[in-house]
């Protein structure tokens, strides 16, 4: 008895997952497939690896084992699951023509996730630890919020160098910084490493300043050649942020190839959901972007064109890429979709548009 | 005669361990691990009386030095008990290169007529089963300045 049970439900479930798909070939906003079977923050086995967001045959099994994942991935933390999902759903809806934002009646009790489309002003709070009062300029951190503002509204001069396979990706994203508390400390530590000790008061950093309405960078010496650091969205409020190294924030004589203020811009694209450009993997590792070109690992200084990766030429003047500051000009406009599906109501970054 | 007999059982086990040891030798004939981010570059190249250790990508900053035998005894066996054919396998415990707060680090081993290749990792925390080898080779990177 308890067999044929057993069987009833199975088939059940199979019916489920028919039916889903014959709705999403239907259209139905409700029922997009929504493939997160890549999605983590962990490395897997090679072997468990899927690629790009699949639409079709993995949902039901990939929806099943979301419990697993969690149990099992420390690391992926139901907030972070639930962010990339809604954004995976707002840019399958906008590429089905239905997500336009007010456009999806939400039936069923959800609301329909869509991408945000006007326009996003982000204060920016800078949090100093220097070694002498006033070592970080006012000059340096006008320079940074100006560097911030020309990359997200598509205005670095060395955009219109381009490839032109790339030219048609290339996004404004509409977004202003403004230059808001500047908070200064001064302080004998040389490195700071990047266990977030600088965001903390009690532990010799400051205190971040209202991160849901807010970005805060903190300004130090990181130490052991890193650059600067990011949190992606739906960690703790309290570390949210960015952490650029004294001599790479804004325009410097110190920091050289990286002395031009692109480490914030790279790392504002985490702060808003972004991954590097080569997933963070070998060729079968997403971005979760799709109109970036696959790669399998990075590229440093300034490569020449075409650098051709996993068959494909890889965009490495990405901001998201890892060339040196002169050499990065673009977001693409999946990323400014991935980015802007933060800002709806009940994401992560609404309170910077409410 | 107990002392000869010893000396005797001495010598024997000495000659043994050689043969073990020209075994590895020609097992193991390279290990590179590498650890890079925008502002990162460590390239470490150990063979069997080297160890060349690279802090620049345009190759300016390149130093080599000797490497003890006992050393690469030390690592051979580490290689090991590491299953090299495995490591492609072995997970990272961390994901902080993601955010860019860790550089990116890769381990290869050329062994026999084969290079196996780790996947990445984040320099300072890597899978359970190359910590002591990576270790080690960092040990011996940061004595040889």
């Amino acid at each position: 008895m308890k067999k044929v049970v057993l069987g009833l439900a199975t088939l059940a479930m199979v019916y489920a997952c028919q039916n889903d798909q014959m709705d999403s070939n239907l259209n139905d906003l409700q029922e997009v497939q929504i493939d997160m079977s890549d999605f983590t923050l962990l490395v897997e086995d090679e072997g468990n690896l899927t690629g790009k967001s699949e639409q079709g045959a993995d949902k039901c099994h990939s929806m099943n084992n979301l419990a697993f994942r969690l149990e099992n991935n420390p690391g992926l933390s139901k907030k972070m699951y639930d962010i990339e999902y809604n954004t995976r759903k707002a840019i399958a809806l906008k590429g089905n023509g239905k997500g336009k934002p007010g456009g999806g009646s939400s039936g069923g009790g959800g609301t329909t996730p869509t991408i945000y489309t006007g326009a996003i002003t982000i204060p920016v709070v800078i949090n100093i630890i220097e070694s002498s009062p006033g070592k970080v300029t006012d000059a340096q951190i006008n320079s940074q919020i100006a560097i911030l503002n020309e990359d997200f509204n598509n205005n670095n001069s060395r955009t219109s160098g381009i490839p032109s396979e790339f030219a048609a990706a290339v996004a404004d994203i509409d977004i202003t910084f403004t230059r808001g508390a500047v908070i200064r400390k001064t302080s004998s530590v040389s490195s700071w490493g990047t266990n977030d000790a600088m965001k903390f008061a009690s532990q010799g950093g400051i205190d971040a300043t209202d991160t849901a309405n807010n970005l805060n960078i903190w300004v130090c010496e990181i130490g052991g050649g890193i650059l600067g650091y990011a949190q992606f969205p739906g960690g703790a409020s309290a570390t949210d942020g960015v952490v650029i190294g004294t001599d790479f924030f804004g325009e410097t004589n110190a920091g050289g190839i990286y002395g031009h203020g692109r480490t914030a811009t790279h790392e504002v694209g985490h702060w808003l959901n972004l991954r590097h450009i080569w997933g963070d993997g070998r060729c079968n590792r997403d971005d979760f972007v799709a109109d970036t070109p696959t790669s399998d690992a990075p590229n440093y200084n300034c490569p020449s064109y075409p650098t051709v990766n996993c068959r494909s030429t890889d965009m490495t003047m990405n901001y998201m890429d890892y060339v040196q500051d002169d050499c990065m000009y673009m977001f693409t406009n999946g990323q400014n979709d991935r980015m802007r599906a933060l800002f709806v109501s009940g994401g992560p970054r609404e309170g910077f548009v409410n | 005669m107990k002392s000869i007999l010893f000396s005797g059982c001495m010598v024997i086990f000495i000659m043994a361990c050689g043969v073990n040891k020209k075994e590895q030798k020609s097992s193991l004939l390279g290990i590179t691990y590498n650890a890079e981010s925008r502002g990162v570059y460590l390239n470490i190249e150990v063979k069997k009386a080297t160890i060349t250790i690279m802090k620049d990508r345009n190759g300016e900053n390149v130093e080599t030095l000797e490497l003890d035998l006992i050393d690469w005894e030390d690592i051979c066996l580490m290689v090991e008990k590491s299953n090299v054919e495995n490591i492609k396998r072995y997970k990272s415990p961390s994901e902080n290169r993601f955010s860019d707060k860790a550089a990116i680090a890769n381990l290869k081993i050329q062994y026999e007529d084969t290079s196996y290749e780790s996947n990445s990792f984040d320099h300072g925390n890597p899978p359970e089963q190359l910590k002591e080898l990576i270790e080690k080779i960092l040990a011996l990177s940061e004595t040889a300045q």
